[in-house]
């Protein structure tokens, strides 16, 4: 097959230039299919058009490989300090989700044992509820005192019967308050944008 | 870009979380182009800075018909272009662009198979910062970033006919810079 645009020597003719000037419209699939296949017919027979083609082609495909470069570490950090955020360095990160996930696995791993430790509980509450009733019982001063005497007694001994349990429920709330406000150190609300904002 | 949409809205909300997912997102795009157009590693950043700085405070002008990046994009090529148009008020013309011919080349003797394609990287990086401003920001917008020239007459707010010939000459111009290298 020949080609007429095709320069016979070493040189580029007429037609190469008409050629390139085209490339765009190749490039951008914008170019008619019938002068798309006469380009491409062209390329086929001439050596540099040819190498022209594959060099702009090459760069193209390079420019959309060109990795993002990031900016310095503390970058974010930066902008969302200045946006009125507490910024949570990587490492507290790190640290409260570790606890979050400790927390659980622990209060999980022990649950049983602390349910059996509840057993005495009824007690405590049962106890805990008289109290007040015991207290407003009136028979003179000596009968109220021994009477208040005797019911903190009964109570201090149930606390410490029932020790294990009251440590164990301290030790679940403890860990529940705990682990929300370390989730909420993980993303603090700020008021201040949505004020910032308004006023623009 | 749903997830842009999301994101934008827990912003709006004064959540942390939608600011900091869409900084880890955006910001090697925006500090890369701003880094291309600029040159310097400093003015990049604090460009950048300011720029995502701006986006956030007006975020709520952003309308979610419209992608995020372009919205960014713009606001970070613009306020680029704002700063180096102050620094050097010649930097923009495009009187100052070389004649044909006179061209910077880039030296690469090695023979193709030889080359590496990092070696290759460093050259097409070489050869785009050796492009005029205006043909260089539209460029990458066109094959860094894959935007259409409608979005990028959106970006640089400039005739749809201006954008296809910046980028015809700046691919023109980058053909003639590697042009009889082994590349």
């Amino acid at each position: 097959m020949t080609n007429k645009g095709a320069p016979k020597s070493g040189g580029t003719s007429m037609r190469c230039e008409e050629y390139r000037k085209k490339f765009d419209l190749y490039f951008d699939g914008e170019m008619k299919p019938r002068e798309a296949f006469a380009l491409e017919t062209h390329l086929k027979s001439c050596f540099q058009c040819k190498a022209e083609m594959g060099v702009l082609q090459r760069a193209v495909r390079l420019i959309g490989e060109m990795e993002p470069i990031l900016p310095s570490k503390g970058f974010n950090q930066g902008i969302l300090k200045e946006m009125g955020f507490e910024v949570v360095p990587a490492w507290r990160r790190a640290v409260s989700i570790s606890f979050v996930i400790l927390a659980g696995t622990w209060v999980s791993l022990f649950f049983p044992w602390m349910l059996r430790s509840l057993r005495g509980a009824p007690d405590l509450i049962k106890s805990l509820l008289h109290l007040p009733a015991r207290l407003t019982v009136f028979t003179g001063f000596t009968r109220t005192l021994f009477d208040m005497t005797e019911t903190l007694l009964a109570t201090v001994t149930i606390v410490f019967r029932n020790i294990p349990s009251i440590y164990w429920v301290s030790v679940v709330f403890a860990t529940f308050f705990l682990t929300l406000l370390f989730i909420k150190s993980l993303s603090l609300p700020l008021k201040e944008v949505n004020h910032v904002q308004n006023s623009l | 870009m749903l997830e842009d949409e999301h994101l934008v809205r827990e912003a709006l909300e004064g959540r942390e979380r939608g600011y900091r997912k869409l900084l880890e997102k955006y910001r090697g795009p925006v500090y890369s182009l701003i880094l291309r157009m600029v040159r310097n590693e400093e003015d990049a950043e604090d460009l950048a800075h300011e720029a995502f700085l701006r986006a956030f405070r007006s975020l709520q002008k952003f309308n979610p018909e419209f992608s995020f990046k372009n919205w960014l994009l713009k606001i970070a090529t613009n306020h680029t272009i704002d700063f180096l148009r102050k620094r050097d008020v010649n930097l923009l013309s495009l009187q100052d662009l070389p004649e044909e011919g006179s061209y910077l080349t880039v030296e690469v003797k090695t023979p193709e198979s030889e080359l590496e394609e990092s070696e290759r990287k460093n050259i097409i990086e070489d050869a785009i910062a050796s492009l005029p401003l205006l043909l260089r920001t539209p460029l990458l917008l066109r094959h860094r970033e894959g935007l259409t020239y409608e979005e990028i007459q959106e970006i640089l707010n400039i005739p749809l006919g201006t954008v296809k010939t910046r980028i015809h000459r700046a691919r023109e111009m980058l053909g003639k810079k590697l042009r009889g290298k082994v590349f």
